[in-house]
């Protein structure tokens, strides 16, 4: 669109076409905008259906989100000033397209915006269940560590199975990978823990999370572990046997120490994945309340409280424990770059 | 004429279909500086790389010292320690300083304790003209300062030959005179050197010999005026022509 303005420059009108695109915009978000009041008041006159006024009003709301949209993007594009009032209406319009188009396809002619503090953010709750939110932190900050460590160990095996240079052990290594990421972990979660009890293992709630979290885990790590050793180049090795290092040597000392500094940011990063996937392990397994973690604290109090202000609770656990780590990532990421560490 | 002190009979070598090596003959004396010219592809790095088996040679013999390291029964990493090595690309450790480097081989190696392998170290960077540059790291130097870290690497360890493996190739032009003035110096103190390089200027001034190698195989050889100004063979003249 953008170099297709630019192309038959001379031919359009540019500007004028611009502000003409914005002012239809505007009057179909407007357009829009009427019959969704004419639907809503017509609404609570009669119990009739009134199919037309919805189409009306959702056809017109399209219209102006497409052209909204379409305005903007060109005007951004641009990148040149002394257009705000024309992006503006664009923006105005797409917005208001869009929230006649979302009220038109989901209300039930009851919209509470007033309870949006009181469904969110219910203090008086949120200040109740903090101690066991404090709690199911420590347990989901447990958890994940647990089941990181697992698969750091069981990684740095795969890993190393998978660039041997015997067929035999790259083969599992590689079916073993695959499989686990291609799986979705809900899936691979409830086979592990649907599947044992049948075997007749019974694994204790939290010993069941890490068994999940560690066979998921372990797939990435080894990933993330064959990449970092095999991103060091060949030059590294030939130079340090070319002094005189054994092979076990050359791989000690010179090549896994580049290695893990390579594999550290992502890892970092894996963790945080990590941290965030014991809540679906949570959903499949239900901890007890003691054991709960942050998730699973927050569902015990949704179910008794019909508030969404536990999961905001929780929500807040979550990127108390993720936000320092992924400003650690970066910083971490900075320092290893620089090559000063 | 002494005995030699590197040895090579028949030495081939392949890569897949590709015969890089088709029958390499050839020695070096003590204190002999043989630079090894030849268009890329020729097969005078894969010739260094037989001679410390980087690459481990298909056929023929490699002697050093007169003992054959083609011997299976050979410790290849005792020879290694007699035989220095520097790259086109340097290969410093990135994650070790400058002293860092020349130390992990002393340490791990040679076995020295940490103040006597800086105390050597030191030495080095000091030969090469780095001495105030001992702590900061591969990434903190300029190419031409690396290469000399590289070449102190190697000289740390004692050795009794010195390979260089087109190591101002990677160099920025104005950087390529300091690391030629530290392998001139090694020369004039002796040190037995097998140069494969594309600097006539060096083999012209510091040469004993020249080796020009082209396909597999040594075309022609001899002491760098007649080889470099008046080739016998056509291919050597061809490459000459192009270089000068």
């Amino acid at each position: 669109m953008d170099t297709q303005a630019q192309d038959l420059g001379p031919f359009i009108p540019e500007q004028g076409a611009r502000s003409h695109a914005a002012v239809a915009a505007v009057v179909a978000s407007f357009v829009s905008v009427a019959f969704a009041v004419l639907r809503v008041v017509a609404d609570r006159m009669n119990d009739g259906d009134h199919g037309a006024l919805t189409f009306t009003a959702q056809l017109f709301a399209i219209l102006a989100i497409a052209l909204g949209f379409a305005g903007m993007f060109e005007t951004a594009t641009r990148g040149r000033s002394g257009r705000s009032l024309v992006t503006f209406a664009f923006t105005i319009a797409s917005i208001t397209g869009l929230a006649a188009f979302v009220y038109m396809g989901t209300h039930d002619g009851t919209l509470r915006p007033q309870r949006f503090f009181t469904t969110f953010f219910d203090m008086d709750l949120m200040g109740l269940i903090v101690p066991s939110l404090a709690r199911g932190a420590f347990n989901t900050i447990r958890l994940a560590f647990t089941a990181e460590l697992l698969s750091l160990a069981l990684g740095l095996v795969i890993a190393s199975l998978r660039i041997s240079p015997r067929r035999i052990f790259r083969w599992p290594a590689l079916v073993y990978v695959d499989v686990v990421r291609g799986t979705p972990l809900l899936v691979l979660a409830f086979i592990i823990y649907a599947g044992l009890p049948d075997l007749g293992v019974r694994l204790p709630a939290f010993i069941g999370g890490v068994v999940i979290l560690t066979v998921n885990g372990s797939a990435y790590v080894a990933e993330i572990f064959r990449a970092g050793l095999q991103s060091i180049p060949r030059g590294q090795r030939d130079a340090a046997r070319s002094l005189g290092m054994t092979q076990g040597a050359a791989q000690l000392f010179v090549v896994i120490p580049q290695a893990v500094r390579a594999v550290i940011p992502p890892l970092m990063s894996d963790f945080i994945a990590l941290t965030k996937d014991t809540a679906i392990v949570t959903i499949v397994i239900g901890f007890t309340v003691r054991s709960a973690d942050l998730f699973g604290v927050a569902r015990t109090a949704a179910a008794s409280t019909f508030s969404a202000t536990p999961f905001i609770g929780a929500a807040i656990g979550y990127l108390l424990i993720t936000i320092p780590m992924t400003r650690l990532v970066g910083y971490a990421e900075r320092k290893l770059r620089a090559g000063l560490v | 004429m002494t005995d030699p002190i590197v040895r090579l009979t028949d030495v081939t070598k392949r890569f897949g279909a590709l015969e890089v090596l088709k029958g390499v003959s050839f020695e070096a004396a003590p204190r002999e500086v043989v630079c090894i010219l030849g268009p890329s592809g020729s097969g005078k790095s894969t010739i260094l790389k037989c001679i410390n088996r980087l690459e481990e040679p298909d056929g023929g013999k490699v002697y050093l010292e007169g003992v054959d390291i083609t011997d299976p029964r050979v410790d290849i990493n005792k020879v290694r320690q007699h035989v220095g090595m520097v790259f086109q690309s340097f290969n410093l450790f990135p994650h070790k300083t400058a002293a860092g480097n020349i130390m992990l081989p002393l340490t791990k190696v040679k076995q020295m304790s940490k103040d006597e392998a800086r105390v050597r170290a030191l030495e080095h960077l000091n030969h090469v003209g780095l001495s105030d540059k001992a702590d900061a790291y591969p990434s903190q130097l300029s190419g031409g300062q690396q290469q000399r870290v590289a070449i102190a690497r190697a000289l740390a360890m004692e050795p009794k030959i010195m390979l260089f493996d087109e190591v101002t190739s990677a160099l920025d032009p104005e950087l390529v005179q300091e690391v030629l003035d530290v392998m001139q110096r090694l020369a004039t103190e002796g040190m037995t050197m097998l140069v494969v390089t594309h600097e006539m200027g060096f083999a012209r001034e510091v040469a004993d010999r020249v080796v020009f190698i082209d396909d597999g195989v040594i075309v022609e050889e001899g002491p760098p005026e007649r080889v470099l100004d008046a080739p016998q063979f056509e291919r050597t003249q061809a490459f000459m022509s192009k270089m000068l």
